[in-house]
């Protein structure tokens, strides 16, 4: 696992781990933007790697043996993945409606626009969405055990 | 000339002026040194609730610290299992019930009437009674403790665990009689804030101009009311069967753990939302005075908010998954649980919609808004994720679940409150809390809630179950456990920050300007320091920001320009006004200072304690104490004839004193609360029908021609009651008071008659509870039923002594009016109970 490699490179004090920063970007004497860029290169892949590290172990439910539980994990990567880009969405929303300092504000038409495409129209998508997935889900699974 | 006349006409008016606030410092001034304890009013009162709601977050804080450090390291030995059992059990019930829903209902007392613009709640001793009963059972709770006494079954107390003598000892009792004591206080200050957002709203504050916190407060007070019955019924059976052995929930006798289950999850999910709501009215309140402009979608939120309270009704069984439902209850529940979020993310986006078309003023409240909503996003997404019926296999009962649930009240509750106190300290005490303090104490707890509850998702998914007392090495738990613990360290070294600046004597400070945020709401009318008095003068209301759309509102109601701005008589005053329109029908007066309430508090406290120890007599005589002071509180306190019929309130407009009926405040909190007792009423007939459904020996009895005779004559004596009652009300109201005071004692003696009867009933088939569910809930059902006739019975009967006494007249007749409206309810009761009781087994 080259990614988890990586990261425990750059974070447990391997001899190289030195060149590794400044592979990736992270010397001392970079300007902000360029370490940004960096961190934003090892981000992901040093993320996803803690990610890895994080989920074995031998009662994990990541760290999946039989079907069931690979169906399971599956299901959870992917609402992970939604929640975090949701999340992260929301945040950003949330920041630049405070931060903006534009003299004119934005119309009242886009908010009550936002209200109506992020509070239902986007919310209920995505929900139908999750839930379909989730339910077929459920009724293999039960088949697939003989429950239900 | 004409100069010399304008001058003295404004001395005039400044003497007149000056004469008038000394008369309303008289009627609403706070009573001095020891008799301070007797303050009924809403501003001492709500100052009390809210300290000591803060006082049981500390000390359920402090269980939580005690945990974490036990769980820094595997297999550490600080505090025994059963220790811990009780430090979770006690922390989570203590945070549920002792601080979240009390101090929501603590800042809506102390807030509500500012914000319309009247001077005091309708009921202020009934606040002061449930505030004393918070105290005494809350204490009581959590004193056990220290006498490793407490429960330890869990905040959702699962029989068969505690209905096990052995395994729960005292401390389920405890639990079971010590929260529903104040679970009845929450349900009256439920009732309290209704009829306070219905009826005393400032004249021309229409529905659609009331603050949203208003509208807030009313979604959750309805929703208290009918919530907690549920889990007041299930209190009602899970203590029977510890007390007396009636088998409600064991499967062996015809009973049903699951049953505690429904009942539990009935209350508990929307308990989630009646704690979410109100913080989220904090932000509706904070965000547009920062975003200096009114909120964006008003409607939008209005009508989420409403629908939240309806759908959280629906969402119990998602605790429930793991029970071997079959699927398409699965499949309903989790498609009810996923639509919840839709009204949540609407309310969330309006207030970033209001923020990005305002102009932002940064300060200690929005920064912990802004935190509320990145803690409180991700726990609304990852119960997404729980919400997923096949996710919820695997993440039931870890920490996944933990870090869910604290995500969600810690982001939707906690940090809207400590928003709200930065917000409203200077409203309460005119004095400012330190910004500085203030953004310390905000990162502290932001990035110590974070390090100690994020990593918890994962030791959740690496298997970690919750409600253990430690676990082994090895298992991939033991750093993740430490950083939670630092974690948790860090958010409580930011909150004791605070904690001291909100304590720190802030003698020489300077007082705070009027209106120090430039807000637009009603409640920063108030004068710094505050006077006791509330409003000056009860103003006009037209727009939902009055204090931003005229510039002169506040010298307008300084001046008395509006209504009420005097106290002739020295009475404390305030206006009623109609539902929908808020057209002005009534001058209220409302009662002052009195210790009744605190003794009535004492006495049923202590009836409830005795219970705890199974001391019965003692019970029996702390409860008649209890009822003989709420009587005599009724009898001097409430329905006063006034002086006058009708009182000049300025303007020229007259108000009546007197009001009954569907015009009178009382009124509205006697149907109110029935609604409530409906709710209860309807959760045992649940308890029944689910009996039936889930098992074939139920009923195992049937109904004896002996026992039907005196069923149909239990319930026609309940209708003659009833029908005694109306005509009792309907003399009194033509002015045959002697034939009223006649209905009232055939009324009485035909309650009577019907308690006997219905109690023959189940007596005749030799109907045992200890043997069977079927016999225990029968019973059960007969004596709400009798129990709810003999209540009324002494109502009846206190109405007879009313008019006796010349207390209760044509003209004023609250009281035959309220008792008739209860009478609807039991008639109600007294007729479908013994109908469902002695037919059903027939047909079934
Ligand atoms: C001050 C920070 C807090 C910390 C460090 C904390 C910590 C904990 C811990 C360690 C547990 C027990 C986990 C287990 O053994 O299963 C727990 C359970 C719980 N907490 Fe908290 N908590 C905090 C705040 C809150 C707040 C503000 C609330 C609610 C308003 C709350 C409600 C609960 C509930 C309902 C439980 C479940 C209790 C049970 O399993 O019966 N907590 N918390």
């Amino acid at each position: 696992m080259p990614q988890k490699e990586l990261f425990v490179a750059a974070c447990v004090g391997n001899p190289n781990n030195a060149d590794k920063f400044r592979e990736a970007g992270l010397g001392k004497t970079e300007t902000f933007w360029q370490r940004c860029i960096g961190w934003a290169r090892i981000g992901p892949a040093g993320l996803a790697a803690l990610m890895l590290v994080a989920c074995d172990g031998p009662q994990s439910s990541l760290d999946p043996a039989g079907y069931d539980a690979r169906r399971l994990a599956d299901l959870f990567w992917v609402m992970f993945v939604g929640a975090l880009v949701i999340w992260v969405g929301v945040m950003a929303l949330a920041f630049y409606a405070a931060r903006r300092r534009d003299s004119d504000p934005p119309p009242e038409g886009a908010a009550n626009l936002l209200i109506l495409g992020g509070g239902v129209i986007f919310s209920i998508a995505v929900l139908t969405a999750l839930l379909v997935y989730g339910l077929l889900l459920m009724g293999q699974l039960r088949a697939y055990s003989g429950a239900g | 000339m004409t100069d010399n006349e304008t001058t003295t006409s404004r001395e005039d008016r400044e003497q007149l002026r000056k004469e008038q606030e000394d008369r309303l410092l008289t009627a609403w001034s706070a009573p001095k040194s020891w008799r301070y304890w007797s303050a009924v009013n809403n501003s001492e009162v709500g100052q009390w609730y809210t300290l000591t709601a803060l006082g049981f977050l500390v000390f359920a804080g402090v269980s939580a610290l005690i945990m974490r450090a036990q769980l820094a390291v595997p297999e550490n030995d600080l505090v025994s299992p059963d220790l811990y059992n009780q430090l979770f059990t006690l922390h989570g019930s203590v945070m549920m019930f002792l601080f979240a829903v009390p101090i929501l209902e603590a800042v809506a007392i102390l807030l509500l009437p500012e914000l319309l613009a009247a001077r005091d709640l309708p009921f202020p001793r009934l606040s002061a009674f449930g505030f004393w009963c918070f105290l005494i059972g809350g204490v009581f709770v959590c004193g056990s403790i220290f006498f490793t006494a407490a429960p330890s079954g869990g905040w959702f107390m699962y029989p068969p665990l505690t209905t096990d003598p052995v395994q729960s000892g005292i401390g389920a009792d405890i639990w079971l009689l010590g929260l529903s004591f104040i679970e009845i206080a929450s349900i009256a200050a439920a009732v309290e804030l209704i009829v306070g957002v219905l009826k005393f709203r400032a004249p021309g504050m229409r529905i659609n101009l009331i603050p949203l916190y208003a509208w807030y407060t009313l979604v959750v007070g309805g929703m208290i009311l009918f919530a907690f019955p549920p889990l007041i019924a299930g209190d009602i059976l899970l203590e029977m069967e510890r007390a007396f052995d009636w088998p409600f929930f064991d499967a062996d006798r015809g009973g049903s753990p699951l049953l505690w289950q429904h009942l539990f999850w009935i209350f508990g999910h929307p308990e989630v939302y009646i704690i979410f709501l109100p913080g989220v009215a904090l932000m509706a309140m904070i965000v547009p005075t920062f975003a200096q402009r009114p909120v964006v979608g008003y409607s939008w939120i209005v009508l989420a908010a409403v629908g939240t309270g309806f759908l959280s009704f629906g969402l119990w069984v998602h605790h429930m998954y793991t029970t071997g439902l079959p699927s398409v209850s699965l499949g309903f529940f989790s498609a009810a649980s996923t639509a919840v979020a839709i009204p949540t993310a609407v309310q969330l986006f309006a207030f970033i919609a209001t923020v990005m078309l305002g102009r932002v003023v940064r300060s200690v409240p929005m920064l912990f808004a802004a935190g509320a909503l990145a803690i409180f996003v991700l726990g609304g997404l990852s119960g997404v994720m729980v919400a997923m019926a096949p996710f919820d296999w695997q993440a039931h009962d870890t920490y996944f679940v933990v870090a869910h649930l604290h995500y969600v009240l810690i982001g939707g509750m906690l940090f809207p409150v400590i928003a709200g106190v930065y917000y409203y300290f200077p409203f309460v005490t005119a004095k400012a809390l330190s910004e500085k303090v203030g953004r310390i104490g905000f990162w502290l707890m932001f990035v110590g809630f974070n390090v100690a509850f994020l990593p918890m998702h994962f030791t959740g998914l690496r298997g970690m179950p919750r409600r253990v007392y430690t676990y082994p090495e090895g298992l991939g738990w033991d750093w993740l456990n430490l950083i939670s613990t630092i974690g948790a360290f860090t958010l409580a070294a930011g909150f004791a920050l605070i904690v001291i600046d909100i304590l720190r004597p802030k003698g020489n400070q300077p007082y705070c300007e009027r209106n120090p945020w430039n807000a637009g709401t009603l409640e920063w009318l108030e004068e710094m320091p505050d006077k006791p008095w509330g409003v000056r003068s009860i103003p006009v209301v037209k727009h939902r920001y009055p204090l931003w759309k005229d510039p002169d509102f506040i010298g307008k109601v300084d001046r008395g320009e509006f209504y009420l701005p005097d106290a002739q008589e020295l009475r404390r005053e305030t206006m009623v006004t109609s539902v929908l329109d808020a057209e002005p029908i009534q001058c209220l007066r409302v009662p002052g200072p009195s210790f009744l309430p605190m003794i009535t508090a004492g006495f049923t406290g202590a009836a409830f304690i005795a219970a705890t120890f199974h001391l019965y007599w003692p019970t029996l005589a702390a409860g008649i104490l209890a009822l003989a002071s709420l009587l005599f509180w009724l009898w001097t306190g409430t329905a006063e004839i006034p002086e006058k019929d009708e009182k000049d309130v300025g303007f020229g407009l007259s108000l009546p004193l007197y009001q009954s009926g569907p015009q009178s405040v009382g009124w509205w909190a006697m149907f109110i609360t029935m609604l409530g007792d409906a709710a209860a009423f309807a959760s045992l007939i649940f308890a029944y029908f689910f009996y039936w459904t889930i098992r074939s020996d139920f009923p195992n009895d049937v109904t004896s021609e002996g026992a039907l005779i005196y069923y149909a004559l239990g319930v026609a004596a309940v209708v003659g009651t009833w029908l005694l009652t109306l005509g009792a009300r309907y003399w009194n109201l033509t002015g045959a008071v002697f034939a009223s005071r006649l209905a009232m004692v055939g009324a009485i003696v035909l309650a009577l008659l019907s308690v006997a009867a219905l109690l023959a009933g189940p007596y005749v088939d030799g109907l045992d509870p200890r043997l069977h569910a079927y016999p225990a809930i029968v019973w059960i059902l007969a004596l709400w039923t009798v129990g709810h006739i003999g209540i009324g019975a002494i109502m009846l009967a206190y109405c007879f002594a009313r008019s006796l006494a010349g207390r209760l007249t044509p003209r004023y007749d609250i009281d035959i009016c309220n008792v008739t409206l209860y009478w609807h309810f039991a008639a109600i009761t007294g007729v479908l109970a013994p109908m469902l009781v002695a037919l059903f087994p027939l047909a079934a």
